[in-house]
């Protein structure tokens, strides 16, 4: 006669999107310093699996240890003539990996992407920083979708 | 039966490289995709399977289906029309194409995404051209990511 088991461990599977088409302004202190883009107004998630979501900020812990893809396409207004960088902040430290950057030009919506594909071990931290390289002139996010898939 | 060692490991594939040092493409005719200039700086941060030269040309070692992505910041050229192709074994393919117009301003962030049915040996760039007349371009971020869905 076997022992019945359960399996508690499952495939250690990972991903998710999540999302908010709230506008949202995120409070520059100071040119040149990375602040936490506030995108938390209006948070959804529309898949999760292995992730866990802090709905007041919008970080995300990882579950599980691995090489995960990560995506992130957001729309921006305000603070034409500014330029901004976008970037992912991962255990703690902010990334040059998928760093991306952009001025803030004449026109109301702005859509910039980043993406890349990182390490990181299970119980740490995702998050996304913003910063205005020109001068301390607050930003508005107008849509925000974040993607991320534990690819192995 | 013929034995045929496993050269590759698993068939798991994927890259991320990236530089944040500006670099310019030189454009010598309007309309005549070349060569994206991204070697300066050009590091590769996760790598499986996928060798990347010297250039920026990514090499597939086994035949799938690859999900191509890559966001960049340009600068230069105020006004001038400029796309961007992906290139497999020096063909631009016209999935995945970007055009854009620079406007005031240092920095234009532009990106793309694609799926690819690649084959052992085929080869990954990327193109730009000038739509308007010879101005260069200057590229200040680049990140790119492709990986193996099936």
């Amino acid at each position: 006669m076997g022992i019945y088991t359960d399996n508690i461990w499952k495939p250690e599977w990972a991903w998710a999107t999540f999302y908010t088409n709230e506008s949202q302004t995120t409070t520059i202190d100071e040119a040149s310093s990375p602040t936490q883009l506030n995108r938390a107004t209006g948070l959804a998630t529309a898949e999760n699996i292995g992730l866990d979501l802090d709905g007041a900020t919008g970080i995300i812990t990882t579950q599980y240890s691995g090489l995960y893809y990560l995506n992130v396409s957001a729309c921006f207004s305000g603070a034409s003539g500014d330029i901004f960088s976008l970037n992912f902040k991962i255990a703690g430290s902010d990334v040059d990996e998928g760093k991306i950057q952009w001025t803030q030009n004449g026109g109301w919506h702005w859509e910039v992407s980043m993406a890349n594909i990182y390490q990181i071990n299970g119980e740490q931290e995702i998050d996304i920083n913003i910063q205005n390289l020109s001068d301390s002139i607050n930003i508005t996010l107008l849509a925000f979708t974040q993607t991320i898939i534990k690819l192995h | 039966m013929v034995f045929r060692p496993n050269i590759y490991g698993d068939t798991l594939q994927w890259i991320f490289a990236d530089t944040h040092t500006q670099q310019t493409t030189t454009i010598e005719e309007a309309s005549s995709p070349i060569q994206l200039m991204r070697s300066t700086g050009l590091t590769t941060g996760e790598q499986k399977n996928m060798p990347i030269d010297a250039t920026g040309i990514v090499t597939c070692k086994v035949a799938g289906i690859f999900m191509l992505q890559y966001h960049c910041s340009f600068s230069g050229a105020e006004n001038n029309t400029f796309s961007m192709y992906w290139t497999i074994n020096s063909t631009s393919r016209e999935t995945g194409k970007t055009k854009w117009t620079m406007k005031s301003g240092d920095y234009w962030a532009i990106s793309s995404q694609t799926m690819i049915n690649l084959q052992e040996g085929d080869t990954i760039d990327l193109y730009i051209e000038n739509n308007t007349d010879t101005n260069d371009i200057e590229l200040e971020d680049f990140n790119q990511t492709i990986f193996k869905i099936s």
